[in-house]
């Protein structure tokens, strides 16, 4: 290929070879032109490089614009809700496809219920289900409030003294029942000493009363009623 | 039948605003490809093809119809691109590293298109913006040398010029492909 030229350089029919070159020129500028390159190696050597330009240009080709819906489209057809999506994210940059492709990872591992445990003696363990994992009832908050903490007091206060009454109420019948039953069994003890006794002394004084009509009867005195048992003679 | 641009800038200029979004689906992606190209940058040609359109929505009253309604709305968005440029204050690539061809894929010729592509979007980025937009405008865009020259404001043979100086440029940074073709 040739050297960059200056002007002073240049062919002079420069600007006929551009024209011929994009096909700018009438038919009879075109038959004049390629008679002089017959005669101008410089200029048919410039057609020839320029064209392998343009096919080295030709490559160069850009996908047409993702479209913007604008202010100005209202009355164009809508897009599909897929090319919506389609052009929201070619729209999109760099950063924000980042975030949702890490929202959209975060929502398919949550969705199959991904869980990834690490464990001393086991290192890593990854399972992943379509039904969740039992989970173990939630431990009760160490952290209470104020109220919570009044209300659970009293309420330990409360059982605990309705407890103690049910105890004390217990007692106090079983003290009852065992008080019934000695003063029942005490009765009758009584009544049994009573009804012996009375028996005793019925026949003491049946006894007595023998005697009193024997030595009324017989020669008794009044010592012997009296004092003849006392001796033990 | 189909409704010339002129035809529907017309109809919006008469309060039928909506019209416009008939503009935007029919220039929508050639505006992209032309940004895309310059700045190179997918997000920045988005913004530039938005900004191009309301820019021109705005502009409309201003439109006089003397010159096509593509040409004027291609200048738009090349105002545009050269403020987002300037913005970013691009660096033009240095033409070793645009040059920086790996030899082995040349020898081995394992060239890939998308190489190719990519060799091709280097050498064009380290060309000076006055002859990559030719190039561009008429490459990729398939305008002709007088709608260039309406757009750039600038007379034809100067666009005819700009486009030699900037092909006689890349032959050299893209001679490596020459056997690949």
């Amino acid at each position: 290929m040739s050297e960059e030229k200056t002007p002073s350089a240049m062919c002079e029919m420069s600007e006929k070879l551009i024209a011929y070159l994009y096909r700018e020129l009438s038919a009879d500028e075109a038959s004049a032109f390629e008679a002089h390159m017959k005669a101008c190696a410089q200029c048919a050597q410039d057609l020839r490089d320029f064209e392998h330009v343009r096919r080295a240009l030709a490559e160069w080709q850009i996908a047409p614009m993702p479209r913007v819906v604008s202010e100005f489209e209202s009355g164009l057809p809508r897009p599909s809700f897929r090319e919506v999506l389609r052009q929201l994210w070619l729209a999109m940059p760099a950063w924000g496809r980042v975030i949702l492709g890490g929202a959209t990872t975060l929502l398919l591992l949550a969705l199959f219920n991904v869980q990834l445990e690490w464990t001393p003696g086991g290192g890593f363990r990854f399972r992943a289900s379509l039904v969740p994992p039992r989970t173990a009832e939630p431990a009760p908050s160490s952290e209470l409030s104020v109220r919570e903490r009044q209300q659970l007091e009293q309420l330990i206060a409360d059982m605990l003294r309705d407890a103690e009454q049910r105890r004390q109420e217990a007692l106090a019948t079983s003290v009852q029942e065992m008080t019934e039953r000695l003063r029942e069994e005490q009765r009758a003890a009584l009544a049994d000493f009573v009804q012996k006794w009375n028996a005793e002394q019925r026949a003491q004084w049946a006894v007595l009363l023998r005697e009193l009509e024997r030595r009324r009867y017989g020669a008794l005195t009044f010592a012997d009623l009296f004092f003849s048992g006392q001796d033990g003679n | 039948m189909v409704l010339s641009d002129e035809g529907i800038v017309e109809r919006v200029r008469n309060g039928e605003v909506e019209a416009f979004g008939t503009l935007v689906g029919r220039w929508e992606n050639r505006i992209y490809r032309l940004a895309l190209r310059l700045l190179e940058h997918p997000e920045d040609a988005r913004e530039v093809t938005q900004e191009t359109f309301l820019a021109a929505f705005r502009k409309l009253h201003q439109f006089r119809g003397r010159a096509r309604f593509s040409s004027w709305l291609y200048r738009i968005a090349l105002n545009c691109c050269y403020d987002r440029l300037r913005e970013r204050r691009v660096e033009p690539v240095p033409l070793e590293e645009a040059d920086g061809i790996a030899v082995e894929e040349k020898v081995l010729g394992q060239i890939h298109k998308k190489q190719v592509a990519e060799r091709v979007r280097r050498a064009l980025h380290a060309l000076p913006v006055e002859m990559r937009q030719v190039i561009i405008l008429k490459e990729y865009e398939g305008l002709t040398f007088e709608e260039i020259a309406e757009i750039l404001d600038i007379p034809v043979s100067t666009a005819k010029t700009r486009l030699y100086a900037g092909l006689d440029h890349l032959r050299k940074r893209l001679e490596w492909l020459k056997d690949a073709f």
